[in-house]
């Protein structure tokens, strides 16, 4: 496994936000762990970023443990944080976001070459490369999200909500890029309120409901699965 | 690239070695020395205060907390104990460096203690030194500590000539050091802090660390610059010391030049020290506040990323109306001596680069990174 959590409780001061949260992710695959609006999915991805202590329960990533590991450390590991919505550096040209996204020793020494890649997978970004990334639109920002997450040659890519606040063509745009560079051998896990689009794009899935997980398996048979449809499909 | 940059550094320190020679070549006199050390005494703090608040984006209400510990470390070890005074000064850096890293160990573990809370905490532990002083009869005790005595060596020249020329020294290595943070890897890290700290933490920036050593360095810088500072005001007391006036004015400097270019706080430390200095000079000294607090307005609304990225986005503009108006004032001899002809000249430049007509407008500049 190149991820392996075990019985995590996390939260914020005395308020316990995640309950014996277990979860595995396989190199190579995509998972989604989906969930509604306050089930505790930032809190767990903060978690495993290592910008949040879990009050108990283990992480380990590549058969190390990183449960104690601060954020910096998690980066030079391998693991990427494209987080939710506008998170980008607002101030910052996009191309300086793009180089902060390298800032881990491991990946500086690819820079360019990521640098290179990320425009031709994003040539919006190209476009407007000396531009403040606070005037980028919604969707462009999320692509910087991401473009900066893989600028650091993830191992695993960590995506909360890529679809948050987007408009539906665009989120459409969104999966279709996460599609692409899943294909191109990246390990993702992805947290979303969007139940339907991530559990099509991904290939195992849990669910996340008031902080525990409450159902697992392969995305499919959960696409299937009536508690989901009646809870989240309206069927 | 990094040697041509240690020696365009070398050369500025060495040129402003013999500032002085060519001040009295040019029948200048001791004014214009304390005039340039008063400049380059602000150019160094307001220097050191946008490394922290500037480039990291720690707003900071305590540069007197750490210039006044340069100050009084000062004046107390050399005065009092009668340490050598280079000694004093070493040590007066040390402990302002002291201090705001036990500070910075406290605050910077709490997460919490963010934006205006930080604020608020550096203001805090201004107000807990000025205290401490003046209760300690050691330190003060509300006598004041007289450090007339005291000299630079030899070398360094008579009375006004060293502290310009030690001045200078700080200046130029606060200033140095300011540019070659913003250029190094170091510094896109601290950019990244000043945008979104957790993102940055979460891309691989150690956040704690580099805060710290950011900290600890701005600190030192100002205790040094205050050490020097010991000397030139002669007798310390912490009504001087501990005011208002060293963290407003390095805050309405860095502002007003631009917070996010090591330029910046040079740029506005030169303005408004020209302006409250020839404001003085005119005994207008009660008028300096309102021009100051008009200038502040105008910059936060009009131009927030500053002066600076103005003047360069214009320069050749600001630079003809610079030579032209001097020109002009030398030709006509109004404005009466060189500097008050200079500032008006310098004023008019800034002047003519923040007009809004489309003489160019400001392209964000692109950072390099080597």
């Amino acid at each position: 496994m190149l991820l392996e959590v075990r019985g995590l409780d996390a939260g914020y001061g005395l308020a316990q936000a995640l309950w014996d949260v277990s979860l595995d992710v396989a190199p190579g695959e995509v998972v989604a762990m989906v969930g509604p609006n306050g089930a505790g999915k930032t809190t767990l991805i903060s978690c495993l970023a290592g910008l949040l202590q879990p009050w108990s329960g283990s992480v380990r990533f590549d058969g190390e443990d990183i449960t104690k590991a601060p954020a910096h450390v998690r980066a030079e590991l391998g693991i990427a944080l494209a987080p939710e919505g506008r998170r980008v550096f607002p101030q910052m040209s996009v191309e300086d976001n793009l180089l902060m996204g390298a800032y881990n020793r491991r990946a500086r020494r690819h820079r360019s070459a990521s640098l290179a890649e990320v425009y031709e997978r994003f040539p919006r970004l190209a476009e407007r490369r000396h531009q403040p990334a606070g005037t980028l639109s919604g969707g462009e920002a999320q692509m910087l999200a991401i473009g900066r997450a893989l600028m650091g040659r993830p191992k695993l890519l960590l995506m909360d909500e890529p679809s948050l606040g987007l408009a539906p063509v665009i989120v459409e745009t969104m999966f279709d890029i996460i599609r692409e560079i899943s294909a191109a051998g990246v390990t993702i896990l992805i947290v979303e309120q969007n139940v339907v689009d991530a559990l099509e794009l991904a290939s195992r899935g849990y669910v996340l409901e008031e902080g525990r997980v409450v159902q697992a398996g392969p995305a499919r048979e959960l696409l299937d699965d009536p508690h989901l449809q009646r809870a989240y499909f309206g069927l | 690239m990094r040697s041509r940059f240690y020696l365009v550094w070398a050369g500025v320190a060495v040129a402003s070695w013999f500032i002085p020679q060519l001040v009295e070549a040019l029948g200048g006199g001791i004014f214009y020395l304390v005039f340039l050390y008063g400049l380059l005494f602000w150019v160094a703090q307001a220097t050191s205060w946008n490394m922290l608040s500037g480039f990291a984006g720690y707003f900071s209400f305590g540069q007197g907390a750490f210039f006044g510990a340069g100050v009084y470390t000062t004046a107390v070890l050399s005065a009092r104990l009668g340490w050598p005074l280079l000694a004093a000064m070493a040590a007066g850096a040390v402990t302002a460096a002291a201090i705001a890293a036990f500070m910075g160990v406290v605050v910077f573990r709490l997460r919490i203690l963010k934006g205006e809370i930080f604020a608020l905490v550096t203001l805090a532990v201004a107000f807990v030194l000025a205290s401490v002083a003046r209760l300690v009869k050691f330190i003060d005790g509300g006598q004041g500590v007289s450090v007339t005595s005291l000299r630079l060596p030899e070398f360094f020249g008579d009375f006004s000539t060293s502290v310009y020329r030690a001045g200078a020294l700080v200046a130029v290595l606060a200033v140095g050091l300011a540019a070659w943070i913003q250029r190094s890897r170091f510094g896109l890290g601290l950019s990244g802090i000043r945008d979104d700290e957790e993102v940055a933490e979460g891309l691989g920036v150690p956040t704690f660390r580099y805060k710290m050593i950011i900290l600890t360095l701005s600190s030192a810088l100002s205790g040094l610059s205050g050490a020097l500072h010991a000397l030139q005001i002669g007798y310390v007391t912490v009504d001087d010391v501990f005011n208002i006036r060293v963290p407003l004015f390095v805050i309405l400097m860095s502002i007003l030049g631009g917070t996010r270019h090591w330029m910046g706080p040079v740029v506005g430390a030169a303005v408004i020290h020209t302006l409250t200095d020839r404001l003085s000079a005119f005994g207008a000294e009660n008028m300096n506040q309102i021009f100051l607090g008009l200038l502040l307005v105008v910059v936060v609304a009009a131009l927030r990323e500053g002066v600076y990225r103005r003047l360069v986005a214009r320069r050749w503009v600001v630079l003809a109306t610079f030579v032209a108006t001097l020109a002009l004032l030398a030709v006509t001899g109004w404005g009466g001596r060189l500097i008050t002809q200079a500032g008006i000249a310098f004023g008019m430049a800034i002047l003519v680069s923040l007009l809004p007509a489309r003489l160019g407008s400001p392209a964000p500049a692109p950072r390099e990174v080597t």
